[in-house]
């Protein structure tokens, strides 16, 4: 059972140049699938309330958001990110990323209470000493857990834990501004993500990679989107898999 | 101890300006942005302890969210740039060259059948606990911390045996459970050494089933009575006691 897509953004960050305010709407108005846009003058976000998705252009960076939309298919962000990556940069004239991010939500619905999860997370994740047990926290009411590691040349952010629907907000940030349609915007949380499962497991990676040629895009998207499913995939297997244990 | 660095070194400043880079004038739009007010260029302040620990190099180890890829948007980037804050690790190599890259690591994780119940993990979960008990258990055996382990593998045996007894499906399990209790209530130096290594090796090899359904839990519970040759029948006890007697009549 492999964990669904909640939201991803991919972000890349560049050090500005006075002639991208010439290019600004030009490069933006090449960019199709979002019918909609908001600017300041100097900086554009398309939209595409449909699927949730946003692409912001700003002086010293682009974002490619989908928001609080699960996608089951990666091939739905894939050919997005692919129109971003494909014109963007070129257009630009970027020769170097000083970073470059990309980061996606996972949630495993799970049909166990809260409290049930966080029992197995605590003991799939979790040291249970004697110290821990009796001194620290005897009975955890909530756990997470957050690493950061190399993986490659990726940085990884890594964030697992139960998440009950109520924590939608906090965990996913939504940006409602950009993402949903003007009349779900003042619509309460428990509405506006009542499909939600009401347990699940929350997987959040981000996979980032600092001072990158222009020209290694494509590597650094190829790696972090197989690091993301290769990831997720463990974490759902290792919290909820029946794994026997090696004699 | 607050610092101003006016010129950073270039690990240094290339994070400050990453930081920056999350700043963006969208949403609010900042009429100051140009170039001159681009982070990397500005006077930035730090918090640091550079004073304590003046050979070393400072060292990101903490800072806000801006190090994770978000939209996040500020409205000022100076404000964004002053957020940092700088903690200084000693040892921390000042220009230090470009780090080693390792490759890449990670391992896929074999399937495996996936359960989204609790049931099916406690049951695991406890089969494992007391399995590593009776391990650090048998292993501890005239050892100073005999003991705790022992108070500890008879509080899990409680517990277990409490979650196991009320379902059907676990209630071979629970008799196991009750059996080991009976087992380890001597005196540990009077346990015999052959059964507690087959009491091991029977949940041992519990541990490692991937479904611990019924028939399995009670193909732990005959093995465990032949391993500890209790006097427990084996045949089904559900008989009414007047059929008993009829049998024993006969």
């Amino acid at each position: 059972m492999p964990a669904t897509n909640y939201k991803t953004i991919l972000r890349a960050d560049y050090k500005p140049d006075l002639g991208f305010y010439d290019k600004l709407f030009q490069v933006a108005s090449e960019l199709p699938g979002y019918k909609d846009w908001i600017t300041t003058g100097l900086a554009v976000t398309l939209q595409d309330f449909g699927n949730r998705c946003s692409f912001s252009l700003a002086h010293n960076f682009f974002v490619y958001v989908r928001d609080m939309k699960p996608q089951d298919d990666p091939k739905f962000d894939g050919d997005r990110i692919k129109e971003i990556v494909d014109r963007v940069p070129a257009r630009l004239k970027l020769a170097k990323f000083q970073r470059l991010g990309l980061r996606c939500w996972f949630l495993c619905p799970v049909k166990m209470k809260f409290e049930e999860l966080v029992f197995v997370a605590n003991e799939k994740f979790l040291l249970r000493t004697k110290e821990i047990k009796e001194a620290i926290s005897p009975s955890p009411t909530d756990v997470a857990y957050a690493v950061h590691f190399n993986e490659g040349k990726l940085k990884v952010v890594l964030r697992a834990g139960p998440m009950r629907r109520e924590e939608v907000e906090a965990q996913f940030v939504p940006d409602r501004n950009s993402n949903f349609a003007v009349k779900e915007r003042a619509l309460p949380s428990e509405e506006l993500f009542g499909d939600l499962p009401e347990v699940a497991l929350l997987i959040d990676i981000d996979a980032s990679q600092n001072d990158v040629e222009a020209g290694d895009l494509g590597k650094f998207l190829s790696d972090a989107w197989a690091l993301q499913v290769k990831l997720s995939e463990n974490i759902v297997r290792y919290v909820l898999g029946l794994a026997a244990k090696a004699k | 101890m607050v610092t101003t660095i006016s010129s950073l070194p270039t690990a240094v400043q290339s994070d400050s300006a990453r930081s920056g880079t999350s700043a963006a004038v969208f949403g609010a739009a900042n009429p100051e942005v140009s170039a001159s007010s681009y982070p990397s260029r500005l006077q930035i302040r730090f918090n640091t302890v550079q004073g304590e620990y003046p050979n070393a190099a400072p060292e990101v180890v903490l800072t806000r969210g801006s190090l994770v890829t978000s939209p996040e948007v500020f409205k000022d980037l100076q404000v964004a740039a002053k957020g940092d804050v700088l903690v200084l690790r000693s040892g921390a190599r000042l220009f230090s060259v470009a780090p080693k890259v390792a490759p890449p690591v990670l391992i896929s994780l074999p399937k495996t059948k996936i359960s989204t119940a609790f049931e099916p993990h406690l049951r695991q979960l406890a089969v494992k606990r007391i399995q590593d008990l009776m391990s650090e258990f048998r292993h501890s055996i005239g050892k100073p911390e005999v003991a705790t382990v022992r108070e500890e593998l008879r509080g899990a045996l409680i517990e277990t045996y409490k979650q196991a007894a009320v379902s059907s499906e676990t209630r071979s399990f629970a008799t196991a459970i009750s059996l080991l209790q009976d087992f380890l209530r001597p005196h540990w130096s009077s346990l015999p050494e052959d059964q507690l290594t087959e009491v091991d090796a029977r949940l041992s090899w519990l541990s490692s089933q991937q479904d611990l359904n019924t028939s399995t839990l009670t193909r732990f519970y005959r093995d465990l009575v032949g391993v500890l040759k209790t006097r427990i029948s084996l045949a089904p006890s559900v008989k009414a006691e007047d059929e008993g007697e009829d049998e024993s009549d006969e």
